[in-house]
């Protein structure tokens, strides 16, 4: 749908500027300044423009910079048949310029401005924008956000887009293609969804489908998902709260409501049965074995319970998998354990490196390792001192992360997008502490007694030449 | 709703948005959560275009940038401490800094300094493996010893009430290392295999291999650790090698909720009996030219080829360091860099590129580079040194000078931003030697650069010929179009060497079985 003509705003906001340059929710924001005074929160203030804008503010005048940070409400989980890769690839296009700001300078003028910390990034559930500039330059971080949500179009073109498929194709050639294990994350994925789930093309996305992107593409998606209302702008750092108000509503409180996209959810069908993928990788030189099982989507039902399971199994000298196969039996170069949700679904993942050489014998003693560490947590379920540990570790990792004031922002915006309350890190904690050894127990029974998937990345050196440019 | 002194602005903004005429009423506007609109009413919105928005707005005026203050002072033992306090968060970060790195393994047994802090970390005498991390687990605290190039380190990260136990490990660490023979041979055999894997891919290859073509093998800082190397390494190096974190002399690094004087407490308390002089740094010698030459390394399949150019570069306390600092930034320093701009926006064969100078104490080196499409290698070397010989030869323009003087300026707050960065920042100058209010004097220097100074150091730092280059790739794609730039001596008259992922000279890679004429017209998919 082009933008553009005037006829008439859906919303009715604009009118009401005159008394509301913002416009906030019914509750009055949520204003957390003085809610509590626990060590873990971060003071905030949220509110939404008329047009679905939702902003959340927080004050930090400590040192004299700002962090902007935007986050779109989508991600390569919204992606269908055919259109693998594309909002990542969106993502880029979000740098090549917008009407006013002019064609591929965004990165100019935050440089000249000395901003740091620049960068967009995609996964399945968002993409995120970010820059942190010193605050007397507030306003210009805000001319180019406002810019690529408003004006995005006015500047796309045939160039730019052949060659931001170029880049990101590169992009994926660098990080997957050309990497040791880069095609055992398609395979992982592939043994896990079927054809036209999202998640199965990970978010860098086939080449075949990076390639045939088109201008349409481009527009539609933006339109469709880079709405106002499809996004949440978080200001952290030194401000003042009503001139931070001020210069939201300046930049963007003018633009249109427009509808909020609905999101498909598609949910990840069980596996039937066990399954195993033998991967031949070029540019390995150790083999690996990565078993993995569907998970609890994030912060789900389970979710942090098998967090704790994750840590029983895996940690470094204790996790039990890590001590026996890295440390006692020595048959395993490393072993990593990792539970990771996203927006649908999740998984659970153990990652076991083997050493160079023979690795027949080797395989089988990780399976029979395996096998046994699952039956045991599974019969009793954690002890209540690798509980603590891992509660310990997340509760500190909480206080360390709020250094930063980009980390705050982004654990802000983290929060908002998967529970819509930026200040869950209380509830968090307190289902963290209500975690019991029977409940990471029931968990383990939950998930990991269903099939899983084994995908075996076996170094091949030789078959490299086979295998070069070859696509998912 | 909240009553604000906005009108201006309000009112600035309503004059010039037209759909004031527009009747909607005002009730949905006060809906806490948005609803999606009716899909017909949707077909054409409208997008302001205040003319506010075709101007950059004006910044505000400049804060005055608050840099922390940093105590030193020296604890009994001889540690020099050097402390940023901050009140803001319970946590408290150490790092001890020994002048012991690779550098000062002995001859052929390179990888000393980098398996004895990894044995150091494992364990102590009182705790196997899986108690001493249990242990840490148990407090939330890390201790860990880490060994690089030039420095080793210890670091202590604990929450203030966790500390006194982080301590006592870290104590332990030093005091009562593990030192296990069982645990010393599964880490050299874990080294080995990761040096293994190091060989797989363009990158990991080309970067592990940079810096001994740069130095040259036999120089401290071109040392190359190898399966050999390591094979050579007894436990008796690493417990003479733990016999060097004395204290004396050793720099303490700490920032957070704690004052000097509790420093001093805590640590009589925990390292009572720490005794001794630390190590004394390592000389460093100059880079020796070498003959540029163009050296290739085979990754058969490679769907990109890994591209490393370089040559010695200034010390880092050279007079003209912020020219040179402009100058590579233009150059290659960032996305809108020169190097990026063509090989990434404008050619589109990379997803990066980049060029700078990397510092040790003893020198440094300029290194450009990129991981580009195979079909693209040889297209990509030649434009790499078109862009520095236009920085050699000709002068930057006043908008690129303007981006990255002003922007150098204005980041500077950006690395004092919070009691950490504040902290990194200062160990950073004192690696080099550098006065801790270098960034004064900084400034000032930064600001007298001139368009003419930027060609200076250009000039003078950038290397016309006698280039290293380092191409990592599919031989079979990529070799005819380097071959063809080594006979034209554009880098040096030193030729092309293939090598081995080991950096060991080899015969050129001969690809017989799919014949001669595929070479040049088989672009990769």
């Amino acid at each position: 749908m082009p933008r553009g003509r005037l006829l008439c705003t859906l919303g009715v906001g604009l009118p009401l500027l005159l008394i509301a340059p913002h416009a906030v929710t019914a509750n009055e924001g949520d204003e957390h300044a003085d809610s509590s005074d626990s060590e873990f929160d971060i003071k905030y203030e949220r509110y939404m423009l008329d047009n679905g804008l939702e902003v959340i503010l927080h004050r930090d005048p400590s040192a004299p910079l700002v962090a902007v940070n935007i986050w779109y409400h989508v991600g390569s989980g919204d992606e269908v048949p055919g259109k693998s890769g594309f909002a990542h690839l969106f993502e880029h296009m979000m740098f090549q310029g917008a009407k006013h700001i002019g064609e591929d300078v965004h990165f100019d003028t935050l440089r000249e401005i000395g901003a740091s910390s620049v960068n967009g990034t995609t996964n399945s559930d968002r993409t995120n924008y970010f820059e942190t500039v010193p605050s007397h330059e507030i306003e210009t971080a805000l001319w180019l956000e406002s810019d690529r949500m408003g004006y995005l179009l006015d500047l796309l073109n045939d160039k730019s887009l052949e060659n931001q498929i170029d880049v990101v194709r590169n992009e994926r050639r660098q990080r997957y293609d050309n990497v040791p294990y880069g095609r055992e994350r398609f395979a992982v994925a592939a043994a896990l969804y079927p054809e036209g789930h999202p998640y199965r093309y990970l978010t860098i996305g086939k080449h075949e489908d990076l390639e045939s992107a088109s201008l349409d593409d481009v527009r539609g998606f933006f339109e469709r998902w880079y709405v106002p209302s499809n996004a949440t702008l978080t200001l952290a750092g030194d401000f003042e709260i009503a001139e931070a108000k001020a210069l939201v509503d300046k930049w963007f409180g003018s633009f249109p409501k427009l509808p909020v996209p609905e999101r498909v959810v598609v949910p990840a069908p069980p596996l039937a049965a066990d399954v195993e993928v033998e991967v031949k990788d070029p540019f390995a030189r150790l083999e690996r074995l990565h078993y993995v099982w569907h998970g609890p989507k994030m912060l789900g039902e389970g979710d942090l319970a098998l967090d704790v399971a994750a840590a029983a199994l895996g940690s470094e000298g204790w996790g039990r998998l890590t001590k026996r196969l890295v440390d006692d039996e020595k048959v395993a170069q490393s072993v990593w354990v990792y539970n990771s949700g996203s927006e649908f679904s999740g998984t659970f993942n153990i990652v076991v490196t083997l050493p160079p050489g023979e690795t027949s014998e080797k395989r089988e003693q990780v399976a029979k390792a395996l096998d046994e560490e699952l039956a045991k947590l599974l019969a009793k379920g954690p002890s209540q001192a690798e509980l603590d540990r891992h509660v310990i570790g997340v509760e500190s990792s909480f206080i360390w992360g709020l250094e930063e004031i980009n980390g705050r922002a982004n654990r802000l915006q983290w929060f908002n997008h998967y529970t819509g309350d930026p200040g869950y890190t209380s509830t968090y904690l307190e289902r963290l502490d209500a975690l019991t050894t029977d409940a990471v127990k029931a968990a383990a029974n939950e998930w990991l007694s269903q099939p899983h998937a084994l995908v075996i990345s076996v170094p091949d050196p030789e078959g490299a030449t086979q295998a070069g440019g070859q696509d998912q | 709703m909240k009553i604000r002194s906005l009108l201006p602005l309000a009112l600035a903004l309503a004059s010039i948005v037209a759909v004031l005429a527009c009747d909607g009423g005002g009730s949905e506007t006060q809906n806490p959560e948005p609803q999606p609109a009716q899909p017909e009413t949707q077909a054409e919105v409208e997008w302001p275009d205040e003319p506010f928005r075709a101007e950059r707005p004006e910044p505000k005026p400049i804060k005055d940038v608050p840099i922390p203050s940093i105590e030193t002072f020296e604890l009994d033992n001889g540690v020099e401490v050097y402390l940023v306090q901050q009140q803001t968060l319970p946590t408290v970060l150490m790092y001890f800094n020994w002048d012991l790195g690779e550098v000062d393994d002995p001859k052929g047994k390179t990888g000393v300094a980098s398996l004895c802090g990894d044995l150091l970390d494992e364990a102590t005498g009182p705790k196997d493996k899986a108690s001493f991390k249990a242990a840490q687990a148990d407090h939330g605290v890390r201790v860990g010893m880490y060994s690089g190039n030039e420095i080793t380190s210890l670091s202590i990260r604990a929450l203030r009430k966790e500390l006194p136990a982080a301590l006592d490990l870290a104590a332990e660490m030093v005091m009562k290392p593990g030192l296990r023979k069982d645990d010393f041979e599964r880490l050299r055999e874990q080294e080995k295999a990761w040096l293994e894997q190091r060989k797989g891919s363009v990158t990991s290859i080309a970067y592990r291999l940079f810096p001994s073509l740069i130095w040259g093998t036999k120089h401290k800082y071109g040392k190359l650790e190898t399966a050999e190397s390591v094979d050579q390494i007894s436990l008796g190096d690493c417990q003479k090698w733990a016999k060097k974190l004395k204290p004396d002399g050793a720099r303490l690094w700490i920032v957070g909720k704690i004052s000097a004087d509790e420093v001093k407490a805590e640590f009589g308390e925990h390292f009572a009996g720490w005794k001794g002089r630390s190590p004394k740094r390592t000389k460093i010698s100059p880079a020796k030219p070498a003959k540029g030459t163009l050296f290739f390394v085979d990754v058969p399949g490679s769907a990109q080829s890994q591209i490393l150019i370089g040559h010695p570069g200034p010390v880092r306390d050279a007079e003209d360091y912020e020219a040179t600092q402009l100058m590579a930034a233009i150059l290659g320093g960032s996305f809108s860099s020169r190097i990026n701009m063509n090989l990434r926006e404008d050619k589109g064969w990379a997803y990066g590129a980049r060029g700078n100078f990397s510092y040790s104490r003893g020198g440094s080196y300029f290194a450009a580079g990129s991981s580009v499409r195979s079909d693209v290698t040889a297209d990509a070397v030649r434009e790499i040194f078109k862009e520095i010989e236009r920085m050699r030869t000709t002068d930057p323009s006043a908008q690129e000078l303007a981006r990255e003087q002003q922007g150098a300026l204005l980041g500077i707050p950006a690395e004092f931003a919070n009691a950490t960065r504040t902290m990194f920042s200062f160990r950073a100058l004192t690696y080099y030697d550098l006065p801790l209010d270098w960034h004064q004097s900084h400034q000032d220097r930064l600001r007298t650069v001139d368009i003419a100074a930027v060609r200076e150091a250009a000039q003078t730092h950038l290397q016309d010929e006698d280039h290293v280059v380092l191409v990592v790739g599919d031989g079979r794609t990529v070799l005819d179009s380097l071959e063809a730039i080594a006979a034209e001596e554009l880098f040096g008259s030193g030729g092309i060497q293939y090598l081995d992922s080991d950096g060991n000279p080899q015969p050129r890679p001969s690809y017989e079985d799919e014949g001669e004429g595929e070479g040049d017209d088989s672009a990769k998919p």
